[in-house]
């Protein structure tokens, strides 16, 4: 018996079963198709992270103040209040180590009858150069801005589109809390290297936000800020420099050898790989998902079949009876296992293609997620479905080859 | 062409062993027509199943035309099955999703030798060139055994085995399916063994084998 013929009997076996089919492959239809689609966005992912990670630069480290300890509970990271404008101060050491520090605040931000509220980020000049921050129209908050506590602000792409609409933000005065300031300049949207995090934001001078704005200080007087971006020149010193920053800073805050810091030192680096663990971590959680389907998927392949077998208890005495082998019966009933699997696979394959697609063009925090479909995943799909039908196809089709063609025309 | 000698069989259900047959001693030539005939649970079909290398016997020694069936492997009973004996039976046993000529087609594919036009002729013969596409369900009963007898013919058999051929048939197409038997033996010179209850159908036959508990009591 010719080979293309065995797929012609199956092919005829498969059709005359349609319905049932169709319900038994939607396991295997789900499983190929999270399979396909769980790669690709994980791959956006990962390219997604990297250009974020590439526009601000590897290089970088930040310090954030420790949790607050009261009463033993620890408190929220950042929570402290232990960071100083000083410390910035003391950690630069230009031109190979560059600090930029951020106090932060969150309020209400008018123009007219237009009103957000975003954040409102109090830098140093050195921010511009530390974040790769591009300057649209104006200027950049200047060293003089920052002595005298000026009242002008830098705007965010999305804070210009938001409340100015169509109109120029130059030289306008827009409301901060209850202050008036002076727009000096716009910034370039970082799209989807940002993140969602500086096109949303208003930079005014670090110095009104501690001093004016949301006057904070610490029991000895210094003014307290929330973040200090150091960016180190060369790249293979980040973890010297990490060092460095770590024991000046116990030593500004005169922490004794036993107790732990109350500020966190991260790099870039770290962060980037948190970011892919968290999106490896999704991926492998739906692979997983994409695994049990399959498995269900594969458990429904097998008990169709052995339905099959039984049910089509007749048609195996004739075919023997009309000289079928043992091994043409299994081959015929391997066939359409693997028939039903191929057929789920393909159509899940599609599926999960269709969802990459949707899923690609999406905003992901800020991001703009390219879904990349690799051939890879297809063929992986392809052959774990095909497999999984090859697997639960064997059983029942041993049954229907291991029939005695009397029995089998008795009890068809 | 078929000797038979002792041949008994013995089913085993559960504790309780049934012979089926007990000693069947037979010698039919080629060319001829047998009916067989015998009360329910005489043991025909046993025999008939055993003659068509569907079942091996318990004992005894099978030869078909000169080939000692006993001691073959599986897959060689079902190259016989194939090459030397067409089937032929009271409910046709055609596959139900399988067309007239596709039914026809498939013991030639089984063989890998897939051939529309031996199908179409074979169906031609019995008259049924009319109907290659229908599906047995839109066959009435005397064109589904027509095709079954399309599906034995086209394997050019040197035997036919036809297990109560007429019992699903009304009397005028019963007459049809005996005189095509009867043909096939006459031009083709195809020994036709047929299992009956019907003294018409076994009329056709020029020896009538009686059996009775598992044993030839008359034509032997």
């Amino acid at each position: 018996m010719k080979f293309t013929d065995n797929l012609w009997i199956a092919f005829k076996g498969l059709s005359a079963n349609k319905l049932r089919i169709s319900l038994t492959i939607l396991g295997i239809i789900i499983g190929a198709a999270a399979i396909v689609s769980v790669v690709s966005v994980g791959k956006g992912t990962e390219v997604l992270v990297k250009s974020w990670v590439e526009g601000i630069g590897t290089n970088l480290i930040f310090v954030t103040p420790g949790a607050t300890v009261e009463e033993g509970i620890k408190g929220r990271l950042g929570s402290a209040t232990t960071l100083t404008l000083e410390d910035a101060q003391a950690i630069t050491s230009p031109p190979e180590v560059v600090a930029a520090p951020e106090a932060h605040a969150l309020l209400q931000a008018t123009f007219r009858n237009q009103n957000i509220s975003t954040r409102i980020v109090g830098v140093t000049p050195e921010i511009e150069s530390v974040r790769n921050m591009k300057l649209g129209e104006g200027r950049f908050i200047s060293p003089q801005d920052i002595e005298l506590r000026s009242l002008v602000c830098v705007l965010g792409s999305k804070v210009v589109e938001n409340l100015f609409g169509g109109i120029d933000p130059g030289d306008k005065l827009i409301k901060i809390g209850d202050r008036h300031f002076d727009v000096i300049g716009t910034l370039e949207s970082k799209g989807g290297s940002g993140l969602g995090y500086e096109d949303d934001m208003i930079l005014i001078p670090i110095t009104t936000v501690t001093q004016r704005v949301a006057p904070r200080r610490t029991p000895s007087g210094e003014h307290t800020i929330n973040l200090i971006n150091v960016r180190i020149s060369e790249q293979d010193r980040m973890t010297d420099e990490e060092d460095r920053i770590s024991s000046l800073l116990r030593q500004r805050h005169r922490i004794a050898p036993s107790q732990e810091d109350d500020f966190v030192i991260a790099s870039m680096e770290e962060a980037q790989e948190a970011l892919t663990g968290v999106s490896d971590t999704f991926g492998w959680f739906l692979l997983v998902v994409a695994l049990v389907a399959l498995t269900v998927g594969g458990i429904g392949i097998m008990n169709v079949m052995l339905v099959s077998v039984t049910e089509r208890t007749g048609e195996i005495g004739i075919l023997r009876a009309v000289g079928a082998r043992r091994r043409d019966i299994l081959t015929q009933f391997l066939l359409e296992a693997i028939g039903i699997s191929f057929g789920g696979a393909v159509a899940g394959i599609l599926i999960g293609c269709g969802i990459s697609k949707l899923v690609s063009g999406m905003e992901i925090a800020g991001g703009i997620i390219e879904t990349l479909i690799s051939l890879d995943a297809v063929l992986a799909a392809l052959v774990v479905t095909v497999a999984v039908g090859l697997f639960s196809g064997i059983y029942p089709a041993f049954r229907a080859a291991r029939l005695n063609p009397v029995d089998a025309l008795r009890h068809g | 062409m078929i000797e038979l000698s002792s041949i008994t069989k013995v089913y085993s259900m559960g504790k309780v062993k049934i012979h089926a047959l007990q000693g069947i001693t037979l010698h039919i030539e080629s060319g001829e027509t047998i009916a067989i005939m015998g009360p329910s649970g005489s043991g025909k079909s046993t025999l008939m199943s055993i003659l068509g290398c569907l079942d091996k016997p318990t004992s005894g020694s099978y030869k078909l035309e000169g080939i000692e069936v006993g001691g073959l492997s599986d897959d060689r009973l079902a190259w016989i099955r194939n090459k030397k004996v067409g089937f032929i039976f009271q409910s046709f046993n055609l596959l139900s999703h399988f067309t007239a000529l596709e039914n026809v087609e498939l013991a030639l594919i089984l063989r890998g030798e897939r051939d529309r036009c031996q199908a179409l002729e074979a169906l031609r013969e019995v008259g049924l060139s009319e109907r290659i596409h229908h599906k047995p369900n839109e066959l009435s009963g005397g064109e589904q055994q027509r095709v079954a007898i399309a599906r034995a013919l086209v394997q050019r058999p040197a035997l036919v085995l036809a297990d109560e051929p007429t019992g699903n048939l009304d009397s005028h197409s019963s007459e049809e399916i005996m005189s095509l038997l009867d043909q096939l033996n006459q031009q083709d010179g195809i020994t036709i063994i047929t299992v009956t209850h019907d003294q018409k159908v076994s009329s056709h036959a020029r020896r009538v084998i009686q059996i009775q508990d598992g044993m030839v009591v008359d034509g032997g």
